[in-house]
């Protein structure tokens, strides 16, 4: 796996994690929990979506001078995500547990078909773009805060 | 242009009513295949030759689980590998219509033993799939490297040779040529092990990890399994065709050991996941794969001499726990996610479109398919498989009573989809007529 497939796949399972852990304690009625875990994942998740926008889309783009194509998509894409981690804000508030599961339910299946299309076609293609540039562009993406 | 490049079809996803109007159909087939054995009663589980069994038998596999399927490719194979498959816009839905139509007229001139009408039945489903498997083919061959597309591509080939001996063998039905019956279990077993297990099996490897949260299938299942399973259904053919029992007996047992541990393998995932949350896709998932997995059992079984396979009974269950138990539940299970999903994303295109984003809320995946419906609908499918496992041991007025459980198990989840469909269609109102 190239340098900056390995980083972000590795960040993508990092955030199912916490989303995983978020989603058990709404079920379990642990608000508490649910809180701590949600606000972790819902900061690695818009971290995440920053390092990809400010950084990796605009080297890809850059190099490929497509900026209308996949990243565009992975811009709406990225919008769509952000409106749903609202909604499940907005739930946690309310102590809405069915409110909450659908909207993550909604959000997990988006996230995977998205991640799905990064991790098998956007983040193989920007390593061989970048081909010796990529280690410079994963640090850059590490110094997104 | 970059190599890889001209392979991104990110936003070609096809509109949403190529794959849902396959995907709301499928079920109704899948009743009707219900209803036949309610009418035809006792008499079509006394052999598994009575056309009527035959008939009911295709509805549910082609009418149910192949139509299903080639909605799914055509929208799955983009998001999971980037490739569309080619034309799609007019070949999806031309083979659906050739498929629903054609099985159809199978049926209809199998039960009541016309042959002009099993004649139009055999003309349509060879060409709605002639349209679907070469493009479906040419898509695979582009993602050969990557695990899921192989899988795919080695199901389609499967799929071409289940509709080649499937078009004889209707044929010889049809009295266009005689009728090869010892053809069938060739036809059945890549039918179910072939065009079936690969193709859930490619798909798994993607989404089992992905949506539940476990670790990924290791690397050995994902890059071998599917062409050993491939490769062992070839040996037991030739084997079979020209009478050579030891290769088709190494044939089928590495059939059965493949498609078997990748059920084992996949139920102990589903041990390990760390999305705790229980849903009816979870346990339609589990469902199936212990049925696969017994099914493997039971013909390494057959293999060993503990249990015949030509008693009809026997051959009857083994049947029943493939296409109901294993493939049926996966399909249902799949359909509970890819409906709601697929509407709640065309959802947001009309928002976007109507720049009303964030302005207009519209219903989550649970609003859209309240996990109520499916729950129940999942214990009637439990229920139908129970009664047709019954009915093929005793007979009697009980294969009458497993028809109709079956016809009531598919047209409560045809109840369930068209219930998303009406909320999707309040929603795109309630947007359309939001000022903006």
């Amino acid at each position: 796996m190239g340098d900056v497939a390995g980083y972000m796949t590795h960040e993508h399972r990092e955030c199912d994690e916490l989303f995983a852990k978020a989603e058990a304690a709404v079920d379990a009625g642990d608000w508490a929990g649910a809180d701590e875990q949600f606000t972790a994942f819902d900061n690695l998740t818009r971290l995440h979506l920053r390092r990809e926008e400010e950084v990796l889309f605009p080297a890809f783009e850059a190099r490929t001078g497509m900026t209308t194509g996949p990243t565009a998509m992975m811009r709406i894409e990225h919008n769509q995500i952000r409106a749903l981690l609202v909604s499940m804000t907005a739930a946690l508030t309310d102590r809405d547990t069915e409110a909450f599961l659908g909207e993550a339910e909604t959000l997990m299946v988006l996230t995977q078909q998205h991640n799905m299309k990064e991790e098998q076609i956007l983040y193989p293609m920007t390593d061989r773009s970048l081909a010796g540039d990529a280690p410079d562009v994963v640090d850059q993406m590490r110094e997104v805060d | 242009m970059i190599p890889g490049s001209s392979d991104l079809h990110f936003d070609r996803m096809p509109r949403l009513w190529v794959p849902l109007r396959a995907f709301l159909v499928a079920p109704f087939l899948g009743s009707a295949g219900g209803l036949l054995l309610v009418f035809a009663g006792d008499a079509a589980f006394s052999s598994r030759w009575v056309p009527s069994l035959l008939a009911a038998t295709h509805l549910v596999t082609l009418g149910f689980i192949t139509l299903v399927m080639l909605g799914a490719i055509v929208q799955v194979l983009p998001v999971v590998t980037g490739v569309s498959v080619p034309s799609s816009d007019w070949v999806a839905p031309a083979s659906q219509l050739g498929v629903a139509a054609g099985v159809v007229a199978m049926a209809w001139g199998l039960s009541t033993g016309l042959p002009d009408i099993t004649r139009f039945g055999t003309i349509l489903l060879g060409g709605g799939l002639g349209l679907f498997i070469p493009a479906a083919l040419a898509a695979a061959w582009k993602t050969r490297r990557n695990p899921t597309g192989r899988a795919m591509g080695l199901s389609v080939l499967s799929l071409l040779a289940v509709a080649g001996l499937g078009v004889y063998l209707l044929a010889g039905h049809a009295g266009w040529v005689p009728l090869r019956r010892d053809l069938t279990d060739i036809h059945a077993a890549w039918a179910l092990g072939g065009w079936v297990g690969l193709l859930v099996m490619g798909v798994s490897y993607q989404v089992v990890p992905l949506f539940q949260v476990t670790p990924p299938y290791p690397r050995i299942v994902q890059e071998y399994l599917p062409a050993v399973g491939f490769v062992a259904l070839v040996a037991w053919t030739l084997g079979r065709l020209n009478r050579w029992p030891v290769i088709a007996n190494i044939g089928i047992v590495g059939v059965a050991l493949t498609l078997g541990a990748y059920a084992v393998v996949t139920l102990w995932l589903q041990t390990r996941r760390r999305r705790k949350i229980r849903d009816i896709t979870t346990d339609a998932w589990r469902t199936g794969m212990g049925s696969l997995a017994l099914a493997g059992l039971i013909t390494i079984a057959a293999v060993a001499g503990l249990v015949d396979l030509a008693e009809p009974k026997l051959a009857l269950s083994f049947g029943i726990v493939l296409v109901i138990g294993f493939a049926v539940s996966v399909v249902q299970g799949m359909l509970y996610k890819i409906v709601p999903f697929l509407s709640w994303l065309h959802l947001q295109n009309v928002l976007t479109r109507h720049n009303l984003v964030g302005q207009v809320k519209i219903r989550n995946m649970r609003q859209l398919l309240p996990v109520k419906g499916p729950r129940r609908q999942f214990v009637a499918h439990l229920i139908a498989l129970g009664l047709l496992l019954l009915a093929a041991w005793l007979g009697g007025p009980w294969v009458r009573i497993a028809g109709l459980a079956l016809a009531a198990d598919f047209a409560m989840l045809g109840w369930e989809l068209l219930g998303v469909v009406r909320r999707y269609r309040e929603d795109e109102e309630q947007i359309a007529s939001t000022p903006t």
